[in-house]
């Protein structure tokens, strides 16, 4: 009983998928007819099949494709009449006009060629088809990635056609959209950035890097896709953003305002714990808080805000604790501070700024 | 009224963008592969084009280009020996393509039911049923590109979709409504019924 119940729901996928042989269908068309219950299995996965379908959508670019193949189509038929027409025509001239030969052979060119590109295009249609990647039923990838944002050296600020504000940090590069459409708004990231969201309930706003995605409705929030360990970071600032894996959405984690998501490069864990970095925004705020903070970290962050390099020629003056908060201030006041609290020397030497001294405690 | 004199390309190229989606989901119900489906499709937009002088504009398009699609699609079934009357009746297809896109929400919900319950699928079910339903790949060319068997294939085809019939059960009972014409009126009216209390509905419209 069990393998014959297997065996006709081979058959019913079997049909279902095309691959049904004359004979298969013979069979199935027997066996439905044969039982009322085999008819409601048969329509039970019918209805699966079509669901399954209904949600299936045809790009944009497949169809521009289809839409060329048909174009070639109709314009191959069209010269074909022209062609049966101006060969009637060289015919009675053919004699008379030894140019028309010259004309003829011309005609011939072009069509062949014409069909060599219906081809191409045939075959190009088929090779897209192959190649729509499965995300497509996640309603990912619904607008096509037409801009790329990069900061280059320095932090800056972008607007995205939506209202949403995005800082990218130096080195990071957004893809996005010139304009959003379709369900959601989609775009790229890789690097760091802050993202100020445009609120939009009904078109979910998307970041991807990688398999990783965070979805947004509308919130402001910290993305960093370069970290040493090669995790994700993203903490959340205001309002609510949910983190998946694109292969597995299933398994997703909702973050609150303070929390810090990380998303591991293999993509099958995501540990949420609290923020506990003051100065994860420095780079943006250049607002940076140190509380008996060890001069190593301090001059790591001072690197990463001002994109110069800081050397700390001494080890034992890197232990040196400070305890200072800097709003906004140049690199030169800042390093005035630690002059003066742990008594250093600054030198500016070709290669960065050289911090040298014994230390204070 | 448009007359026949203005049929040109541009039309043709509207009607295209409108219709094929359509038109294709309407061929697959029938021949079951999608790379016929949209040759069928494709051919009945090339006679419609060469018949565009003689054809009768004052008939809506759609229904001529579903009877185009529908008589190519049942001598496709007939050439290849793959005709059943008795099963295409059991499926009840609709005499003309729906074009009528599901209603947003219930779709999105649908998608996510569906995306949901792929990734719950073993690593290699869940690749051999991206490839076939969202690549369109046959079981040979699934066989070929993942060095298995072609019953291999068809083993966890099956075990696919009987995951998949599981877990959307639920949903099954819409598929009515999405397809039906008059969906728009019915779907928020029904649709917490038809997930509560599914087999009242299905038994419902089956019968209706």
């Amino acid at each position: 009983m069990e393998t014959n119940s297997t065996y006709y729901t081979d058959l019913i996928i079997r049909y279902f998928s095309g691959e049904a042989s004359p004979g298969d269908i013979l069979e199935l068309e027997a066996w439905v007819t044969a039982d009322a219950t085999h008819r409601d299995v048969f329509r039970e996965y019918q209805k699966t099949w079509q669901l399954l379908d209904s949600t299936k959508t045809i790009a944009s670019a497949e169809l521009d494709h289809e839409w060329a193949v048909l174009k070639s189509k109709i314009v191959n038929r069209k010269s074909s009449i022209v062609n049966r027409k101006s060969s009637i025509v060289n015919r009675q001239s053919s004699i008379v006009n030894p140019k028309s030969e010259i004309r003829n052979l011309k005609s011939e060119i072009v069509n062949r060629k014409s069909k060599i590109v219906a081809w191409s295009l045939r075959a190009a249609a088929v090779f897209i088809l192959l190649a729509i990647p499965a995300f497509l039923l996640f309603h990912f990838l619904a607008s096509p990635i037409e801009n790329q944002l990069a900061a280059g050296n320095e932090v800056k600020e972008y607007t995205l056609p939506d209202g949403t504000v995005v800082t990218l940090n130096a080195g990071a590069v957004l893809s996005c959209p010139s304009k959003f459409s379709g369900n959601s708004r989609n775009v790229m990231l890789e690097g760091t950035a802050w993202f100020e969201v445009a609120h939009d309930k009904a078109k979910p706003f998307i970041i991807a890097s990688g398999n990783a995605r965070i979805q947004v409705v509308g919130t402001s929030f910290f993305v960093n896709t370069h970290t040493l360990s090669n995790t994700k970071e993203i903490i959340l600032a205001s309002g609510k953003v949910k983190v998946y894996y694109e292969n597995n959405p299933s398994k997703m984690s909702f973050l609150s305002p303070g929390d810090k998501a990380e998303l591991t490069a293999n993509g099958n864990a995501i540990i949420t714990t609290s923020n506990e970095d003051a100065n994860y925004l420095a780079w943006k705020t250049k607002h940076m808080v140190f509380c008996n903070t060890r001069l190593n970290e301090v001059v790591a962050l001072l690197i990463q805000v001002y994109h110069t390099n800081i050397l700390i020629s001494d080890n034992r003056l890197s232990d040196s604790r400070i305890t200072a908060t800097f709003d906004k201030q140049s690199l030169e006041s800042v390093l005035n501070v630690l002059k003066a609290t742990l008594d250093l020397q600054i030198r500016n030497t070709g290669a960065g700024i050289e911090l040298s001294g014994r230390g204070s405690n | 009224m448009a007359e026949a004199g203005i049929f040109n390309e541009q039309i043709l190229e509207s009607l295209f963008r409108e219709h094929y989606p359509g038109l294709c989901r309407f061929a697959q119900s029938y021949v079951k592969q999608d790379e016929v489906a949209k040759e069928i499709v494709q051919d009945a937009f090339v006679s419609l084009w060469e018949k565009r002088h003689t054809i009768d504009l004052s008939k809506p398009f759609k229904s001529y280009l579903s009877t185009v699609v529908r008589n190519k699609c049942l001598n496709h079934l007939r050439n290849t020996r793959k005709f059943s009357g008795n099963l295409l009746a059991l499926e009840n297809l609709a005499e003309t393509a729906s074009y009528d896109q599901p209603d947003k929400l219930v779709e999105k919900e649908i998608s996510e039911k569906i995306a949901i319950s792929i990734a719950e699928l073993p690593e290699k079910c869940q690749e051999i049923f991206v490839l076939n339903r969202y690549h369109s790949l046959k079981y040979q060319q699934i066989a070929d590109k993942l060095q298995i068997s072609v019953k291999t294939v068809e083993t966890q085809m099956s075990k696919a979709l009987q995951h998949m019939r599981l877990r959307l059960s639920d949903y099954l009972p819409l598929i009515i409504l999405l397809i039906s014409p008059f969906h728009h009126f019915t779907i928020s009216l029904f649709y917490h019924f038809a997930t509560s209390q599914p087999h009242y509905f299905f038994f419902h419209l089956a019968s209706g």
